[in-house]
């Protein structure tokens, strides 16, 4: 359970209607199997955040780590060729990397070229404790706030193979990841992640990142709502959208609205997240609607 | 397109691309096409029935602004993008399993396009010999009085890619179940009837288990898009929509599937393929399917660690 995230046990919504695999009315020749390790996990929110100052990025301002003149020593690549598109994108490439970078969104994507990466060695320790202290010192490299990093999820990506007529291969290790979130007052920001991803052997393969520089002012950390009104707001909110009776679980978000100039001011709302329902064979997908909290 | 030409022809586009503003698109450039079908209505007339995903257009518009930005710059043909009851059965379906599948219309049949995009309701079947995944329409016009008039299916209705005009290379899906690991797994073959061995489909972008309709996948799909026209095409697919927020089994699964054959090539195109860099993978007689390991998401099995 993440720290950051508000999640309390008690029900908001009592749970109503079950969820099967599949939706499948009851013409389909056979059952759909069922696969439901366990029931939708309910939750409730706790009491909203206080509205304490936000203050911005600190040393990490993407419009300028990622500008046309930073990157090269950003990324410790001196050959680094930057090209600049009309809307601010920028394309570089040297040897050993290619990067596409949005400096005004805060969006990056630096990617080791296979052959370069081929001709560094192998790390000494690949195990995912390594990985992820690689992972939270290059972040601290780049300037990333400590304070703003929120769940980190060190995992891998697995791969199989198989023939038209063949069962599939064991799986195998295609690359490890490190996926990391945004939280900020304890509360995460939506949209906001960096993902390193290393090879087999451990070496750095690809970071990618959405980190948009936070403004200076403008943002609503808190609400002086009562919690009983946003517990009123959410339940309206999943009522007029059709999605009462339904398991919910609930948190609190910062939602990131762009501000002409590259930044982006936190707005506090409260989201809801409501599994599918195919009872009865009907069409269904899980949803998540976000309720302002001004 | 040879791989070891991608990063040359990655910069002479980029160069192109800053040359080009204001101009059409060039020779060198043409046959990028995108077409995007989402559908947010149900149970109105002519309408399928469903619950109703109120923020499907915002998602649609989301992705076809990014393409409409790189047909600015000069970098990309054409998009086109079909709402509510623009898309039914026949629009996803091949005539070769279909009666009366239309996935070759120019435009808003599939399969003429380049890269392909499904949102809307979806589910999956691993049982009792049947093994696919299935999507829900958001036009009831294809009326044969069954059930599955509104629904388009992998394994009875989809050939995309399989020569002609029937071109599709690459197709992304964000509805349930539609990259299903329990269908790779023991339908054996179940997600090579979307392709034809030697035709263009090479990736096939999905889900195991359930995706969430939300501002958050918006956000996610517009920055996957963003940062996938060159490169990434299926890594950036992980990385982007894998969503681990979620408590106990209710984690979001992003799954790729690369057709070609060679394991090289098929890991080549996940890593370095993009929308307008569609490498050649070769046959598509292997399949590899890549996922996040562990990931529990709601309706689909703990993926292996």
């Amino acid at each position: 359970m993440n720290k950051h995230v508000v999640w309390l046990g008690v029900a908001l919504v009592a749970f109503a209607a079950g969820c099967s695999s599949s939706e499948g009315p009851s013409e389909e020749v056979v059952s759909a199997p069922v696969v439901e390790e366990g029931s939708f996990q309910e939750s409730a929110l706790g009491s909203p955040p206080a509205a304490v100052a936000i203050r911005a990025s600190g040393s990490f301002d993407a419009r300028v780590a990622l500008s046309a003149e930073r990157l090269a020593g950003l990324l410790g690549e001196p050959e680094l060729v930057v090209s600049e598109a009309p809307s601010g994108a920028l394309h570089a490439e040297s040897a050993r990397v290619v990067v596409e970078a949005d400096p005004a969104e805060g969006r990056f994507l630096v990617l080791y070229k296979d052959e370069a990466l081929a001709a560094e060695p192998p790390a000494s320790r690949v195990e995912d404790a390594a990985l992820e202290a690689r992972s939270r010192e290059l972040l601290r490299g780049l300037g990333v706030p400590e304070a703003e990093l929120g769940r980190v999820t060190q995992t891998a990506v697995l791969a199989e193979s198989a023939g038209e007529n063949g069962a599939p291969g064991a799986p195998a290790v295609h690359s490890y990841k490190t996926f990391v979130e945004r939280s900020v007052n304890g509360v995460v920001v939506l949209g906001s992640r960096f993902v390193l991803s290393y090879d087999t052997a451990g070496r750095l393969r690809r970071v990618l990142g959405t980190w948009p520089t936070l403004a200076s002012t403008g943002h609503q950390a808190g609400t002086s709502l009562p919690l009983a009104t946003v517990e009123a707001r959410v339940t309206d909110r999943l009522a007029s959208s059709g999605l009462s009776g339904r398991a919910v679980r609930t948190r609190y978000v910062y939602v990131p609205v762009a501000n002409a100039d590259g930044t982006v001011a936190l707005q506090l709302h409260a989201e809801a997240r409501v599994p599918a329902d195919r009872s009865g064979g009907r069409a269904s997908s899980p949803q998540a609607v976000l309720v302002a909290l001004d | 397109m040879t791989r070891s030409s991608s990063a040359a022809r990655r910069a002479s586009l980029f160069v192109l691309s800053c040359l080009a503003v204001g101009t059409v698109a060039t020779t060198a450039l043409a046959n990028n096409e995108a077409t995007i079908f989402a559908v947010g209505n149900f149970d109105g007339a002519g309408e399928c029935t469903g619950d109703d995903l109120p923020l499907m257009d915002d998602e649609a518009a989301t992705i076809r602004s990014r393409f409409d930005g790189w047909i600015s710059d000069g970098t990309w043909d054409s998009v086109h993008k079909y709402l509510n009851q623009g898309l039914d059965k026949i629009d996803l379906s091949d005539s070769s399993k279909l009666s009366g599948g239309n996935d070759t219309t120019d435009p808003e049949g599939i399969d003429h396009a380049d890269v392909g995009f499904v949102l809307t309701h979806g589910a999956a079947q691993w049982s009792a010999g049947r093994y696919y995944s299935r999507w829900v329409m958001g036009s009831n016009t294809y009326n044969t009085g069954s059930w599955t008039d509104c629904r388009v299916f992998t394994d009875t209705d989809v050939s995309w890619g399989n020569g002609g005009s029937n071109d599709l290379d690459v197709f992304i899906t964000r509805a349930c179940q539609s990259a299903q690991y329990e269908v790779w797994n023991a339908g054996v073959g179940a997600y090579f009837d979307v392709r034809t061995a030697s035709g263009t489909l090479s990736t096939y972008l999905g889900f195991h288990g359930d995706a969430y309709s939300s501002t958050a996948n918006i956000n996610r799909m517009d920055d996957y898009v963003r940062l996938s026209r060159l490169d990434g095409i299926g890594e950036n697919w992980l990385d982007e929509l894998y969503d681990p927020d979620s408590g106990a089994n209710d984690d979001q699964c992003p799954s790729a599937i690369v057709f070609g054959s060679t394991g090289t090539a098929r890991d080549h195109m996940y890593t370095w393929g993009g929308f307008g860099d569609r490498e050649d993978t070769g046959t598509k007689s292997t399949a590899t399917y890549y996922y996040i390991k562990g990931c529990d998401p709601l309706n689909g099995q703990t993926l292996p660690n």
